[in-house]
């Protein structure tokens, strides 16, 4: 197989991106990757290569790529949110297209928050989406960004021995200031997206089909990241097992 | 400032996928590069994107900076021997990616003719620009945040130092009042040993220092640390080094090398640039600590005159900051935090108490807790 690191554009800004092509012949499907929020993205990071580099070798092409605002594509972190997450997904899968054009379509894969982008871009009928396949999904914004919080405020305060409150924090946000949580600012549109994320509701606007495989929930899920090491062989073989019947 | 992806390949033929950012006029023509290593699992672009931002001073000056995945990391090909958390840094402590590093001068060697390079970064990455700094002389500076000196998996017991024991007492008297504290006590959830140890210290019962056991080095201190840093400053070459206040590894540092090491390293008092940047935590985790250690990062490269090529255009920003060593207080106003810290570090030797320079601001510029 190949891999070929690479930036992308869209618009004025480039987002970075790798993408695993199989050794011979030509691709049977096209899956474009939706990485993890923030920390989550990092922990995670090395499962996604394997993957990648797995379906590689089972004849799928793989664009990986770091949404804007995240790793080493353009724009901070602060300046993003689930929409130009959509837009950066979509526009991976076009460039996915372009390099793989006897692909019609292609399937979306996310991981954790990756999972709601991939099923808000899959939802887009441009985005000529064949599935979506979703690893840990975040199934309720607003608890997903209650952990983060409590991890935030319990981190600092095991650090110094003082730290914010949990509602004085969610009260800066709903006042529209950021809030700084591991390094990474959450801005308040991210926070208004993650209020109204449910899993559930986004996979009933979905119009192609889903296979969600699920594990973590609590605690957050970086503090656990060995748990998707030791777990990433068997997701993965699910996944291939499940893209295997869905291949043309 | 461009961004672009180069595929350096390591003497092992593993491809490491690298990021490489220009200033305004491009790579060629420069001298000197800032190599910033991975720092742990969490690949060139460290936590929270932290190189990205970090790479602000180097840029702004003209100095081209690569971020660099070593093999098994991050995008790069390879495999770690055993990819366990705990081993991972084990390994890294012990200069296991040392030769990616060095594969990353060569590829800015070949492309741009740089000889000369700051190499360093978080953490891991620090430990591993030491061991490159014992083996390669075109690493010109250290630039440190971080650094660790303890090595683990010793199998010894980490060796608490005071000024973690004294932090944690602290931060039990604070934990008092909380319930919640107490509960996680009484259900057998808490650090006992750590409890106790800081009590002990508290109490004064403890007859050895905690960090040197005695007049021994701390048996968990990395022995390249010290090799690492003399061979860097006996060649003539400088550090920046860098530890946000609530960093326990700032204690080992102290502790576990810079006092003990105090009269070997005076010589080359002048070559160690050493800061402590207040309410920062191990990986500069607020907007504040890395404009912080970004202003120091700055001020240090304006200082660099040893290093031909870096350009120094006005920096109508930093008119205020300049270097000196720590305790002459007469070229500039010590940050109140500063000062805050280091005056209960109990000095092991008169040299040990002049041997941290710093940088240090005038009153309109001093860092905000």
């Amino acid at each position: 197989m190949s891999e070929t690191p690479f930036f992308f554009r869209l618009g004025d800004q480039q987002l970075f991106a790798v993408l695993h092509r199989p050794d011979s012949g030509a691709a049977r499907q096209g899956v474009v990757l939706c990485h993890a929020l923030a920390e989550e993205k990092l922990w995670s990071h090395r499962v996604y290569v394997n993957l990648a580099r797995d379906l590689a070798g089972e004849g799928i092409s793989v664009l990986r790529f770091d949404f804007r605002g995240e790793g080493d594509s353009d724009l901070e972190f602060e300046e993003c949110g689930l929409q130009t997450r959509r837009t950066d997904a979509l526009r991976a899968a076009e460039v996915l297209l372009e390099h793989e054009r006897h692909l019609g379509s292609c399937i979306f894969l996310g991981h954790r928050l990756g999972c709601a982008v991939a099923a808000i871009a899959a939802a887009t009928p441009a985005a000529r989406a064949q599935a979506v396949i979703a690893w840990d999904p975040v199934a309720r914004g607003r608890d997903y960004l209650m952990q983060l919080l409590r991890s935030t405020v319990a981190g600092e305060f095991a650090r110094t021995g003082t730290a914010p409150t949990r509602a004085s924090l969610l009260e800066s946000l709903e006042a529209g200031k950021m809030v700084v949580i591991d390094g990474y600012g959450m801005s308040p549109q991210l926070y208004r997206d993650l209020v109204q994320l449910e899993w559930t509701r986004l996979v009933q606007a979905l119009p192609c089909p889903v296979l969600a495989i699920e594990g973590t929930r609590d605690p957050a899920f970086w503090r656990e990241s060995k748990r998707l090491h030791s777990r990433a062989p068997a997701m993965s073989a699910r996944t291939m097992e499940w893209l295997r019947g869905r291949s043309p | 400032m461009t961004a672009g992806v180069v595929t350096v390949r390591n003497r092992l033929g593993h491809a490491l996928h690298c990021i490489l950012e220009e200033p305004a006029g491009g790579a060629g023509g420069t001298q000197i590069a800032a190599v910033l290593l991975c720092p742990g699992i969490k690949m060139r672009v460290g936590p929270h994107r932290l190189y990205r931002k970090l790479s602000k001073p180097f840029l702004e000056r003209g100095i081209p900076v690569m971020r660099v995945d070593f093999r098994g990391l991050g995008d790069s090909e390879g495999d770690w021997p055993d990819d366990s958390l705990q081993q991972i840094y084990r390994l890294t402590e012990l200069g296991h990616c040392v030769g990616d590093a060095r594969s990353a001068l060569d590829w800015l060697e070949a492309r741009f003719g740089i000889r000369r390079f700051i190499v360093g970064g978080l953490c891991g990455a620090a430990i591993t620009a030491l061991h490159l700094a014992a083996e390669d002389a075109r690493l010109s500076a250290l630039y440190a945040v971080g650094l660790p000196a303890r090595l683990d998996g010793t199998g010894e017991q980490p060796c608490a130092t005071r000024g973690e024991l004294s932090s944690q007492w602290s931060r039990y008297l604070r934990k008092l009042g909380r319930p919640r504290a107490w509960l996680r006590f009484l259900s057998l959830q808490s650090d006992y040993r750590l409890l106790w140890r800081s009590v002990a210290r508290r109490l004064g019962t403890s007859r050895t220092d905690p960090a040197t056991q005695g007049d021994r080095p701390a048996p968990d201190l990395n022995p390249q640390l010290p090799a690492g840093m003399l061979a860097l400053l006996q060649a003539g070459r400088t550090a920046l080094i860098l530890f946000g206040e609530n960093d326990p590894r700032r204690w080992d540092f102290e502790e576990k090398f810079l006092q003990p090491w105090s009269a070997v390293l005076e010589p080359y008092r002048a070559q160690i640039a050493y800061s402590v940047i207040p309410g920062a935590n191990h990986v500069l985790g607020n907007p504040a600590a890395v404009a912080a250690a970004n202003r120091l990062t700055d001020a240090w490269l304006e200082a660099q005159a040893s290093l031909p090529q870096i350009a120094l255009p006005a920096q109508e920003s930093t008119p205020a900051m300049r270097r000196s060593a720590r305790g002459s207080g007469a070229n500039g106003i010590h940050p109140p935090a500063l000062e805050c810290l280091v005056k209960p570090m109990r000095a092991s030797s008169p040299q040990d108490a002049q041997l941290c320079s710093t940088t240090e601001y005038s009153s309109s510029t001093r860092l905000q807790k």
